[in-house]
């Protein structure tokens, strides 16, 4: 039974459940390298590949010294490495369950999932 | 922890940062255990939570994010130094997002070379904008091509402009009132601007043509341009001025040069500017022609393609000379200036194309050859064609040597405009002199109104037949498809008009039917086409398909040459007729025309639509053949050739048939009979000549009352016609325009040469039938001519 307030994490017969409600919410993955792809969570399989749909947003930092590596190789010693944000809008994308590193979800979000899912267990 | 897990900073101590959200963030729980959970929970009965209306498209649709083949912003980060290594297709080896598009000359990911240009770099660098221009014309989009050179961005551009204009700042636009504004800048410099200038314009230029022509294909040019800006000229002919200014700098600083300082650099500059320029200039003039100087401007622009082919053709010997010397300067700066890449973000990822350039010398012979072509697809049909027999003549090979879009494009915005061909001709006055040079159609027919009705009438299918051979080859055949029914309609119309002229013109003689055999023999002619393409496309390949398709084309071009020889006959008859009156009555036939019924109608003049024919029946029919008459006697003589090659050839598979040397073809779910109606379905609606069945087929291929020795010598005998025809028809050649001829010298040789190697073929066929062997190896040879194929034996 899930109580009101609980944090996380939840028993895992619950966890089918809590995933069955956070359906068409939007969440946070962080991969492996770092980025982020934010959008509305439809679909989860075995390997924990997800796919997100409507508007997703990619955002991943890049370094300059990628884009200059003749300066590098020049070995000058005062070339400052900057780091940019990149966006990208997709349609739809899958993330692939092994890089995936992190989900968030927004609290307020969270909460009503639990106060939701208290309400069937009771 | 490798080097692509440096956390992002927080932003804060960054000056520039792109697209960064600044929305305060919502406070976040961490749910991943949960969703692992749940994930590991999954069965293979049960594999998937999702949505009620998630569905298998959704799931192919979505991009699998980090996927190296289907992400088209993962790049791989050897791909961004001065020479990529061979990790490059290694699946461990890092990616990186795709170089983000300059903001400016001194973009904060890495700055433009601009100080520090030389004139070799600037060489080097034209050099490029032309294999992008190349790049563009063989289909690529902007963002493949064009834009790949970082120069020709618009703030770049805008950043150059801006640094070079001499009348920037208002003390500068002062001095200028006073003075001739000094040039800002360095030669290196400025050529680079003109030369990015020039390939920004002409690619705004071409995509304008193609869109404006609208007969492109998807393979033909990528019409999007991903939103990207392009660069907003100041003022009209702002490009032209830049350039011209730019290419006189040049040439005045080349004389002060040492023989050893530089001069091939300079050179290789100017003559690449001045091709751009003078590409730019014949594009827009033959774009935009109109009135009655057309034939003074398609001049001007032709003289311009000539300039321009010669500058490009002069520019290769130089380049490759500076290409021995090139240092390893040059290759870094043309490094930093083009990326492949750099656009990728703009594309999208269905499919993730690999963008390929060809070298400098294959980009600069393959752009030759779509400047010729201008030259020989465009203005020369524009200046000579000046009949509906020689338009057509004169736009085949546009068609078989599947001319570059642009041209095609060009040709077609100029096919009918100001309500006349090429802008000077009327259509239905060249239709009927088409018809009077094929056949004999008597003024009395064609002074009667429903014969300007009946003409009007043809006028869009004939333009039609004509704007057919300017579209892509391998789509062609979907628009004869929809011509057919057209033409097919068209003949009923004819016969009307045919017998209601005939009552019209009260004539007692027996009905001449010029309109049906004209539209009747078209039609054919489209047919044959629609047969002939499936044969090139290969969309009938194997011996069973093939011998259909000969089968078929013997019929159509032997019904086609019936309906020649009718109006053969008729012209013959009438030029007889009017001989024997001048022999007769000297005194009458060299006044005015003779007036067929004794009626004289209140429209004596030719009101054919838009004008009066200034050209009398009389000479169509002067004894002497006139050039014209050459050319189509030269025509009708390949067109029996062909029947004779199409004949032999399907005696030639028939014979092998019968040897055993041909696999009968089995099919689970389908049959011969299914594909054949299949791909002769557009002919079923024809009704003449009328549709031929599989029956008839089966019927008409049938040989096994021949024995095989009769079989293989009729084979023989039919190439032997085909080549005698094909000599005959070489001897008149010579004597003719070679823009006129209705087939080129090179596809006559390569007709002699199928005709030669099947006989030989044959009688090594002979050869195994009598000694027994049923096992030879069978090849079918499209290679020495796309058409007709040569049968090997091994």
């Amino acid at each position: 039974m899930v109580e009101e307030g609980s944090t996380l994490p939840l028993p895992s017969s619950l966890a089918t459940q809590y995933v069955q409600e956070l359906l068409g919410e939007k969440i946070v993955c962080t991969l492996d390298d770092g980025r982020t792809v934010k959008g509305t969570f439809i679909c989860i399989d075995r390997l924990s590949n997800i796919i997100l749909t409507n508007n997703v947003v990619e955002e991943r930092t890049i370094h300059t010294a990628d884009y200059s590596q003749y300066k590098k190789s020049s070995l000058s010693p005062s070339y400052i490495d900057r780091q940019l944000s990149m966006k990208r809008h997709l349609g739809q994308a899958m993330i692939p369950g092994s890089r995936l590193v992190k989900v968030e979800l927004e609290e307020t979000t969270h909460e009503q999932i639990l106060k939701s899912l208290a309400r069937e267990s009771s | 922890m490798s080097e692509s897990n440096i956390p992002a900073s927080d932003g804060k101590d960054l000056p520039e940062t792109v697209g960064r959200d600044f929305q305060p963030k919502a406070a976040m729980v961490d749910i991943t255990t949960m969703l692992k959970d749940a994930a590991s929970a999954l069965t293979f009965e049960s594999p998937m939570i999702h949505t009620d209306s998630f569905n298998l498209q959704d799931s192919m649709a979505a991009l699998e994010i980090m996927d190296q083949k289907m992400d088209c912003c993962e790049v791989p980060a050897s791909a961004m130094l001065i020479e990529p290594t061979e990790q490059q297709n290694d699946k461990d080896e890092r990616m990186i997002f795709p170089r983000p598009a300059p903001t400016g000359l001194d973009d904060v990911i890495d700055a433009l070379p601009w100080d520090e240009l030389t004139i070799e770099d600037a060489a080097f660098i034209a050099l490029e904008n032309v294999i992008r221009l190349e790049s563009l014309l063989s289909g690529s989009s902007v963002v493949e091509s064009t834009y790949t050179c970082l120069y020709s961005h618009k703030v770049v551009l805008e950043d150059m402009h801006k640094r070079l204009d001499p009348c920037m700042s208002l003390t500068e636009q002062m001095k200028a009132i006073m003075q001739t504004p000094t040039q800002k800048g360095t030669i290196a410099q400025r050529s680079v601007f003109a030369s990015t200038l020039l390939l920004v314009e002409l690619t705004d230029l071409i995509r304008g043509v193609i869109l404006n022509a609208d007969i492109y294909e998807e393979e033909d040019f990528g019409t999007s341009t991903f939103n990207i800006a392009s660069f907003r000229r100041p003022s009209e002919g702002f490009t032209l001025k830049i350039v011209l200014d730019e290419i006189s700098s040049i040439e005045e600083e080349s004389t002060k040069l040492d023989q050893y300082d530089n001069q091939d650099a300079f050179e290789a500059i100017r003559l690449t500017l001045s091709f751009q320029k003078d590409l730019m200039v014949a594009v827009s003039s033959l774009a935009r022609l109109s009135g009655k100087t057309i034939r003074k401007e398609v001049e001007a622009a032709q003289q311009s393609i000539k300039s321009a082919k010669k500058k490009l053709q002069d520019t290769v010997p130089i380049f490759a000379r500076l290409k021995e010397k090139q240092s390893d300067s040059v290759k870094v700066i043309l490094r930093r200036t083009f990326d492949p890449f750099v656009n990728r973000p703009l594309v999208g990822n269905s499919p993730v194309r690999t963008i390929v350039f060809r070298d400098a010398i294959d980009a600069t012979n393959e752009m030759i050859r779509m400047v010729d072509e201008v030259d020989w697809c465009v203005c020369k049909v524009i200046l000579k064609a000046n009949s509906l027999g020689r338009i057509r003549r004169m736009m085949r090979p546009v068609s078989s040597e599947s001319a570059n879009i642009l041209t095609r494009s060009l040709l077609v915005l100029n096919l009918y405009f100001d309500e006349l061909i090429f802008g000077q001709y009327s259509l239905p006055e060249m239709i009927v002199r088409y018809m009077r040079q094929l056949s004999h159609v008597p003024d009395s027919i064609v002074n009667l109104p429903t014969t300007d009705a009946f003409l009007n009438r043809l006028c869009k299918p004939v333009y039609d037949t004509l704007k057919l051979m300017a579209l892509n080859r391998n789509r062609q055949r979907s628009y004869l498809d929809i011509m057919l029914g057209d033409w097919s309609a068209l003949r009923e119309e004819a016969y009307i008009a045919d017998m209601t002229n005939h009552q019209d013109s009260g004539s007692h003689s027996e009905l001449q039917p010029h309109f049906s055999l004209y539209v009747i023999s078209t039609t054919i002619e489209l047919m044959d086409n629609y047969v002939d393409l499936g044969v090139e496309l290969e969309l009938l390949c194997n011996e069973h398909e093939l011998t259909i398709a000969y089968w078929y084309r013997d019929f159509l071009l032997s019904s086609l040459l019936t309906q020649l020889n009718t109006m053969r006959r008729y012209k013959l008859d009438a030029k007889k007729q009017v001989h024997q009156d001048a022999e007769q009555f000297p005194a009458t036939v060299s006044g005015g025309k003779p007036q067929k019924g004794g009626k004289k109608k209140g429209k004596n003049k030719v009101s054919v639509a838009n004008g009066a024919s200034n050209r009398t029946n009389r000479d169509d029919l002067s004894i002497t053949p006139t050039v014209e008459d050459i050319e189509e006697e030269v025509e009708y003589l390949f067109l029996n050739a062909k029947r004779f090659l199409c004949r032999g050839i399907v005696r030639f598979f028939v014979s092998l048939n019968q040897a055993g040397l041909i696999k009968e073809n089995s099919f689970d779910f389908t049959s011969n009979e299914m594909i054949y109606q299949k791909r002769f379905e557009p002919f079923i609606g024809i009704h003449q000549p009328p549709y031929l069945t599989y029956d008839d087929y089966l019927k008409g291929s049938d040989f096994t009352k021949l024995t095989q020795n009769n079989l293989v010598s009729a084979s023989s005998d039919s190439f032997s016609v085909a080549k005698s025809l094909i000599d005959q028809a070489l001897k008149h050649m010579s004597k003719l325009d070679p823009d006129f001829l209705p087939i080129q010298v090179e596809e006559v040789k390569q007709l002699s040469k199928v005709c030669v190697a099947n006989s030989v073929y044959l009688q090594r066929l002979k050869q195994l039938t009598v000694g027994g062997k049923t096992n030879a190896k069978l090849t079918l040879d499209m290679a020495t001519h796309r058409h007709f194929c040569t049968i090997k034996l091994g």
